[in-house]
C-alpha cells in the first residue's frame, strides 16, 4: 500500500501544472464554503450572545399580569429565586430585568423611551466589563454616576441618539411619564449623567438607571421581581435543561386566603378561593356544586360568590350579605381587607371546602396578590382540594404557568395567547433563549443551507474538471498502466492509484483553501465599519464583521469535498483499472 | 359642666349636618348613575403637540340588565366599521377588514383614544377611593368659588391599586354635586391631567356630563374634548350587544 501512495504522490508531482489548477480551484471552492459558514455562524452567535442574550438572558423567566404584557411583575421573589437556586449550576448568574416604557419629554421635544435597570453593585466578570463597554461607549459621563445620589430626580444614562432627538445634553433634566407594573399613572424627574455611542442602533432607545430606581419608579414592592434571567458558561449544554428544570419546580398549587370574615357582627375564620370563569370552568361548578340559595345566574357567572353551607349556618350569613375579608400578607403581616357581596349559598352536599367562600377570579385576584396572603396553617391545609376533587380543575391556581414552547413561533403563539388570555391571575413563562430565538438558529440553518447549494453548484463545475483532468491522466498514461497490469500491479491497486492521487489533490487543496479562508476572515474582520446608525450594525462586534469558524465544520467541509471528489474520480479510475493489458500496451497517442 | 354637655350637643349638632367628603363621594354617583339602556353619538377632538387635531367618532350602547356596552367607529375612515363589544367580562374587538374578533385586555387603548377597556368597567367612585385627611387628621375639604359658582374642593386617594391615578382633586357645585373639575396626580405627585365638565344633560333624573375637556397636564398642548349627543334611554333590542350584529353593520 505504501508504495501504491508513493507513486500517487510522485503522479500528482508529474504533473504539476494540471494538478495546481485544479488545486486551486478545490481550494477556492472550500474557501467559499468554510468562510460562509463562519460568516452565518458568526451571525448566529452575535445575534444569540450579544442582543438576545441581553434582552432575554439564556433562560428567561418571565410574567403576565392581567393579559397586559408589559406588567411584569411577579409577588413572590422567594418562591422564584429558591426555584432557581436549586436547579441552576453553580456559574448561573441570575440578573432582574427591570424595564419601563414611557414618554419622555426633553428641551420640547418628546419621545417614547424605554427606562432600563442596570445592576451597579453585583461583580461582574471582566468579559462582561468588556463587552458592555464595547456595546455602550461612554462619550461624556459614566454609568458609575448612576450611583449618584447628589443630582436631582433619577441619573439617567441615554445614547449620543435619543440625547439629540430630545435636544439634551449632560446635566438636563427630563421628565418622563409611564405606568407603574400595577398600571398606575406616575412620572419622574431624570438627570442625564452620562451619554453614550452604543455599538448598533438598537441600543440606542433604552435609557439606563440604577436598578433600585428602575424598580422603585416601576412601583416594585420588596418582595415583587421583574422578569428574571439565567446566563451560565455553557448555554448550549445548559439552558434547556435549567429551563425546564425551573418549569418543573414552579407547578403551581391552588390559590388560598385564609383570613377572617365580618359581617352583622359575626365574625369566622374562613377560607377564601377563586374560581375560574372560563365556560369549562364554570360547568364543572355547575356540575358539582348544588344550590340552597340563589340560581346558577347568580352564582356560576364572571361576578359570582359562593358561600360554603357549613360558613353560611356557621354565622348565619346568608345571600346578599357583604362580608369584609380580611387577611394578612405571607410577608406583609399589616395584610389588607376587602368586601365580597355573597350571590350564592352551596347546599351541604355540595364539595366546597369547610368554612369556604368561592370568589370570581377577577375579584379574587384584585384581593390575592394585594398583598399575597399567608400560607394556610395546617388545619386549613387538611381542609384544601387536592389535585382529584372534583372541583380542582375550577378553582383559580396561585398562577398559571405557561407549557414550554420550542420555536419562536410557539413562544410568540403562547405570548399572544398571555395577552388575549381572559385569565385575571399572573401568567408566568420560563423559556430558554434556544426556543425563544429559534429563528435565529433557523436564519443560520437558511444561510448554512443556501452556502451548501453555492458550493455544490461550484463543486459540480469544479469535478468535472477532476472528471476531465483525470480521464486526461489515464489517456495519457494508458501504455504505462499497461506495463505496471503486465508486471503484476492489481486491478485494484491501479484503482486505488488514481483514487488516491485525486484524494491527496482534494485533501492538500482544501487544505490551502481553508487556510486561506482563516486569512480571509482575519483580513476581513481588521476592517473597521461605521455602521451605528444602520441597523445591519448589530451584526457587526466593535464596528468589525465577526467570523465564527468551528473546526468540526470546517473538518466536515473538508471530509466532504474529500468524499465527493473520490466519488467522481472513481468511474474513469475503474475504466483505468478494467483495462484489457494488451490492448493497453498497444495503445499509441 | 352643665355648660360643657349643652356645648357638645351644639357641636354634634352642627356636625350632624356636617357636609364630608364621603357624603360627596356618595352624592357625585347618586346624581351621574344612569339606570337604564343608553345610546349615544360620542365625538372625541384630540389635540395633539406636532400631530394637529384628530376627531375620533363613535356610537355608544349600553345595556343596564347585565352591564353589556358596544362601541361602533364611525369617524376616522381607517376607523370606520370597527368596533368594540363588552359582554360579562368579555371585551371584544373587531377589525372590519380583517373581519375578525379579538379579545382585548383591560389595560387596551380603545379606538386609537386614550381611553382604556377598563375604564368602561361599571366600578363606584367609592370602590375606589377614600378621603384625604390632612396632618391633624381632618378631611381636605374646603368651600370656593371656580368662577362665579360656589364649589366643594376635596382631595381623595386610591384605596384600590388598580386605578390609573393614585389621587385626585375634585370640585364639585354646592348646589346639585356636580362635578366641575377634576385633578388627577401621578403616584410621584406630579398633576397629570385635569378634566373640566363644561356641561350636563338630564337624563332620566340623572346628570350625565356631555361635554368635556380633558388637558394633558404633562405633555402641555396636549387636550382632548368629548362631546355627547343623542342620548336615547329608549330600551335596546337584546340582538344589539351580539358579534353578528357588530360584523353585520360594516358589511
Amino acid at each position: 500500500m505504501l508504495q501504491i501512495i508513493s507513486i500517487s504522490l510522485r503522479n500528482l508531482v508529474r504533473q504539476k501544472r494540471r494538478n495546481i489548477l485544479l488545486g486551486v480551484a478545490i481550494a477556492f471552492g472550500t474557501l467559499v464554503l468554510v468562510l460562509a459558514n463562519a460568516f452565518s455562524h458568526g451571525i448566529s452567535k452575535v445575534l444569540l450572545e450579544r442582543i438576545v442574550r441581553y434582552t432575554n438572558g439564556h433562560v428567561a423567566i418571565s410574567y403576565v399580569r392581567n393579559g397586559n404584557v408589559m406588567s411584569q411583575v411577579f409577588h413572590d421573589d422567594v418562591k422564584i429565586r429558591d426555584a432557581i437556586k436549586a436547579v441552576a449550576p453553580s456559574d448561573a448568574r441570575v440578573e432582574e430585568a427591570v424595564g419601563v416604557f414611557g414618554r419622555a419629554i426633553g428641551n420640547g421635544v418628546a419621545d417614547n423611551v424605554y427606562l432600563v435597570g442596570v445592576d451597579l453593585f453585583t461583580e461582574i466578570t471582566e468579559k462582561e466589563v468588556k463587552e458592555f463597554e464595547s456595546n455602550f461607549k461612554m462619550i461624556e459621563g459614566s454609568f458609575d454616576r448612576l450611583k449618584d445620589t447628589t443630582v436631582v430626580g433619577y441619573p439617567v444614562c441615554l445614547s449620543k441618539q435619543k440625547a439629540d432627538y430630545l435636544k439634551l445634553k449632560m446635566g438636563d433634566v427630563l421628565r418622563m411619564r409611564f405606568n407603574t407594573v400595577r398600571n398606575q399613572a406616575s412620572s419622574a424627574q431624570l438627570t442625564i449623567v452620562g451619554i453614550f455611542k452604543p455599538s448598533n442602533v438598537f441600543m440606542s432607545m433604552p435609557i439606563f438607571l440604577n436598578l433600585e430606581h428602575a424598580r422603585f419608579l416601576a412601583g416594585y414592592g420588596p418582595h415583587d421581581i421583574a422578569s428574571f434571567q439565567v446566563n451560565m458558561d455553557n448555554p448550549q449544554l445548559n439552558a434547556k435543561k435549567v429551563a425546564n428544570d425551573i418549569h418543573e419546580k414552579l407547578k403551581p398549587g391552588l390559590a388560598v386566603m385564609p383570613g377572617r370574615g365580618e359581617n352583622n357582627g359575626c365574625t369566622a375564620d374562613m377560607l377564601t378561593l377563586g374560581f375560574r370563569t372560563d365556560s369549562a370552568s364554570l360547568a364543572v361548578m355547575q356540575k358539582n356544586i348544588t344550590l340552597k340559595q340563589g340560581d346558577s345566574a347568580s352564582a356560576f357567572v364572571y361576578n359570582g360568590v359562593i358561600l360554603s353551607h357549613s360558613l353560611a349556618k356557621q354565622s348565619n350569613w346568608k345571600k346578599g350579605d357583604t362580608i369584609r375579608f380580611s387577611w394578612t400578607g405571607k410577608y406583609d403581616t399589616a395584610g389588607n381587607f376587602t368586601r365580597f357581596v355573597v350571590t350564592a349559598i352551596a347546599d351541604s352536599n355540595s364539595p366546597l371546602p369547610q368554612k369556604s367562600l368561592l370568589v370570581n377570579e377577577r375579584e379574587f385576584y384584585r384581593a390575592y396578590y394585594n398583598p399575597l396572603p399567608s400560607v394556610p396553617d395546617p388545619t386549613w391545609q387538611e381542609n384544601l382540594p387536592d389535585s382529584v376533587h372534583p372541583l380542582y380543575a375550577a378553582l383559580a391556581p396561585e398562577y398559571m404557568l405557561m407549557k414550554r414552547c420550542n420555536t419562536t413561533d410557539e413562544y410568540t403563539k403562547i405570548f399572544k395567547d398571555m395577552g388575549r388570555s381572559k385569565f385575571k391571575g399572573i401568567m408566568v413563562s420560563v423559556q430558554s433563549m434556544y426556543e425563544t430565538a429559534s429563528a435565529v438558529l433557523n436564519v443560520e440553518f437558511a444561510l448554512n443551507l443556501i452556502t451548501l447549494a453555492a458550493g455544490l453548484i461550484l463543486f459540480c463545475i469544479i469535478l468535472i474538471g477532476v472528471v476531465n483532468t483525470l480521464r486526461m491522466t489515464i489517456r495519457e498514461r494508458t501504455r504505462e498502466i499497461g506495463t505496471m497490469r503486465a508486471i503484476g500491479m492489481q486491478k485494484k491497486d491501479v484503482l486505488s492509484m488514481f483514487l488516491l492521487e485525486t484524494g491527496f489533490l482534494t485533501l492538500f487543496a482544501s487544505i490551502v483553501g481553508t487556510i486561506l479562508a482563516f486569512l480571509v476572515m482575519y483580513g476581513l474582520s481588521s476592517i473597521t465599519i461605521d455602521a451605528s446608525d444602520n441597523p445591519m450594525g448589530m451584526l457587526l462586534v466593535e464596528g468589525h464583521l465577526y467570523f465564527a469558524p468551528t473546526l468540526a465544520a470546517a473538518v466536515s467541509y473538508i471530509v466532504f469535498i474529500i468524499g465527493i471528489t473520490i466519488f467522481t474520480a472513481f468511474f474513469p479510475a475503474r475504466r483505468a483499472a478494467t483495462m484489457i493489458v494488451s490492448d493497453a500496451l498497444r495503445h499509441v497517442e | 359642666m352643665k355648660r360643657f354637655f349643652f356645648g357638645c350637643l351644639v357641636l354634634a349638632a352642627i356636625n350632624a349636618g356636617a357636609v364630608t367628603v364621603d357624603s360627596l363621594l356618595v352624592e357625585v354617583e347618586k346624581t351621574t348613575e344612569v339606570h337604564t339602556d343608553a345610546q349615544a353619538n360620542v365625538t372625541l377632538t384630540q389635540q395633539k403637540t406636532n400631530q394637529g387635531t384628530k376627531t375620533i367618532e363613535m356610537v355608544w350602547y349600553r345595556r343596564d340588565s347585565d352591564d353589556a356596552f358596544m362601541i361602533v367607529m364611525i369617524a376616522p375612515e381607517s376607523e370606520k366599521g370597527n368596533g368594540y363589544l363588552r359582554m360579562g367580562e368579555n371585551f371584544w374587538m373587531y377589525r372590519k377588514n380583517t373581519r375578525t374578533f379579538q379579545h382585548i385586555n383591560r389595560d387596551e387603548n380603545i379606538g386609537g383614544s386614550d381611553a382604556q377597556a377598563d375604564d368602561f368597567e361599571k366600578r363606584k367612585l367609592t370602590e375606589l377611593y377614600e378621603p384625604v385627611s390632612d396632618k391633624d387628621g381632618k378631611q381636605v375639604l374646603s368651600e370656593e368659588m371656580l368662577g362665579n359658582i360656589p364649589v366643594y374642593r376635596f382631595e381623595v386617594k386610591a384605596k384600590v391599586n388598580d386605578v390609573d391615578y393614585p389621587k385626585k382633586i375634585y370640585w364639585i357645585r354646592k348646589d346639585n354635586s356636580l362635578v366641575l373639575k377634576e385633578q388627577s396626580f401621578a403616584l410621584s405627585g406630579s398633576l397629570m391631567q385635569t378634566a373640566y365638565y363644561l356641561k350636563y344633560s338630564l337624563v332620566d333624573k340623572s346628570y350625565v356630563p356631555v361635554k368635556m375637556m380633558f388637558v394633558d397636564e404633562f405633555e402641555k398642548g396636549n387636550k382632548t374634548i368629548v362631546e355627547i349627543s343623542g342620548i336615547s334611554t329608549k330600551a335596546l333590542d337584546d340582538k344589539l350587544f351580539t358579534k353578528a350584529y357588530l360584523e353585520n353593520l360594516s358589511k
